[in-house]
């Protein structure tokens, strides 16, 4: 039986069935297994989703459905279980630097973040740099993911890098947005850089991985 | 003679537009979405209820060109690409210059969705950013025939942030000339307008213009905005 219902609940997640999910989590008011199993369950699901899209049988809309359902799921699990769904993987704060306004990938990238078992700090779109600093200083982050669509913020989010290395060498940098490249990227003082959110759980965990390894060898 | 487009004919012409099978292509679908279609039609019919189109244009007489930038009463287009090609232009040179948006009731509908549904918000961005690109084709067309019998041709229309013209800079002259804020339009520092789906741009007419625009002049092959 639970077994069943959490294939269900990752099926609803991979096959984008909305419909299906909002009964489940308006219909039951207990988790059908253990808070962590079930947000496995979704993220198994949304692992599914994102290999469709990799694979190109699921257009950018498909994988956000998929990401609905998977919100849904979450929040109906943190709802029933606030204390019992297990340690996040790590935590990022993500915004569109000030300047920009444009914040469709960086709502996507942050959903894929959440899904894939990170704990996220939206900052939103727009943001000045003292906001940004303050969010660094205040929740300290793995990674800070800073997104920009277009060209003329550039400048500023270079210097919003060289802030944060002053203030938190520790913390991680990701950049992304149609007007990145790798090659920018790097040049800007960027540790990661993804091309769009199909990369996004790759490119954090190399990150990641790579920081881990640089504490080691300090 | 002042060739103003009408803000009601052209959402007029907007309204007439069926935006449905170009945003399934611009969504990334090459056939039918499936269950997803349902949705996207609801979305689309709602998207279409929030708009509240407003234009402004402004007509500016060419008085020079330098190597690097085109002057006009009020505008200085500094691109020393979309100058050359002015320069191969006959006749007297003009500029008409349009701001054109959609109005903040979509943005807060894309605002107010995505908190709720990325998929609902994702699909409402894309609606706006066609609808936008749209209302510059219609006007675009729309002097185009208004000139044509007046013996008068139309460049390709151009805006900041394309080609050479460097997007803040530009935004900023160019809005100089219209006045964003008759339509409730406010700039950023950096080129970027809210209401979000807003569009600015420039079209030049001349008697005789043997270049649209500057790409045939430019060796940037790869250059994605390139256009025949």
């Amino acid at each position: 039986m639970t077994d069943n219902m959490l294939q269900k609940l990752e099926d609803c997640v991979a096959d984008r069935n909305t419909a299906a999910m909002q009964e489940i989590v308006s219909g039951m008011d207990r988790l059908p297994a253990e808070p962590a199993e079930v947000l496995e369950a979704l993220c198994r699901g949304m692992e599914r989703a994102r290999a469709g899209f990799a694979e190109k049988t699921y257009a950018i809309p498909d994988l956000l459905l998929s990401v609905d359902c998977f919100r849904m799921g979450a929040d109906w699990v943190f709802r029933l279980a606030p204390q019992k769904a297990g340690t996040p993987k790590a935590t990022v704060v993500i915004g569109v630097v000030a300047g920009d306004v444009h914040h469709m990938g960086k709502n996507l990238v942050a959903a894929i973040l959440s899904a894939n078992g990170y704990q996220v700090h939206d900052a939103g779109r727009d943001v000045a740099n003292s906001v940004f600093l303050d969010l660094v200083r205040k929740n300290t982050p793995d990674i800070l993911a800073l997104s920009v669509m277009m060209s003329t913020p550039q400048a500023n989010m270079a210097e919003l890098i060289r802030m944060v290395r002053l203030i938190s060498p520790e913390t991680s940098i990701i950049v992304g947005g149609a007007s990145m490249d790798a090659q920018l990227a790097r040049s800007i003082g960027a540790d990661g850089y993804a091309l769009n959110a199909g990369f996004v759980p790759e490119e954090f965990a190399r990150v990641l991985s790579l920081r881990s390894e640089s504490r080691k060898t300090a | 003679m002042p060739h103003h487009i009408n803000a009601g004919e052209l959402a007029s012409d907007l309204m007439d537009w069926a935006p449905l099978f170009p945003l399934l292509s611009a969504l990334g679908y090459s056939r039918a979405p499936g269950e997803a279609a349902g949705k996207i039609r609801e979305l689309c019919d709602e998207g279409l209820s929030r708009l509240s189109f407003a234009l402004v244009t402004a007509q500016v007489p060419v008085l020079s060109l330098t190597d690097d930038a085109i002057h006009a009463r009020g505008l200085t287009i500094a691109s020393p690409n979309w100058t050359e090609a002015a320069r191969r232009m006959e006749g007297h040179r003009e500029l008409h210059c349009f701001l054109a948006t959609l109005g903040s009731g979509l943005d807060q509908l894309i605002e107010e969705r995505s908190e709720t549904s990325l998929f609902d918000g994702y699909v409402l961005d894309c609606l706006g950013s066609l609808l936008a690109e749209k209302a510059a084709d219609l006007l675009e067309a729309r002097l185009r025939s208004r000139l044509a019998g007046e013996g008068r041709m139309l460049s390709r229309r151009f805006s900041p942030g394309y080609c050479d013209w460097e997007l803040g800079l530009g935004q900023q002259a160019l809005l100089l000339v219209l006045g964003p804020k008759k339509i409730g339009v406010a700039p950023l520092p950096s080129g970027a307008m809210q209401p979000a789906k807003t569009v600015s741009g420039v079209i030049i007419s001349a008697e005789k213009i043997p270049l649209a625009s500057p790409c045939r002049l430019c060796k940037n092959a790869s250059c994605r905005h390139r256009r025949a």
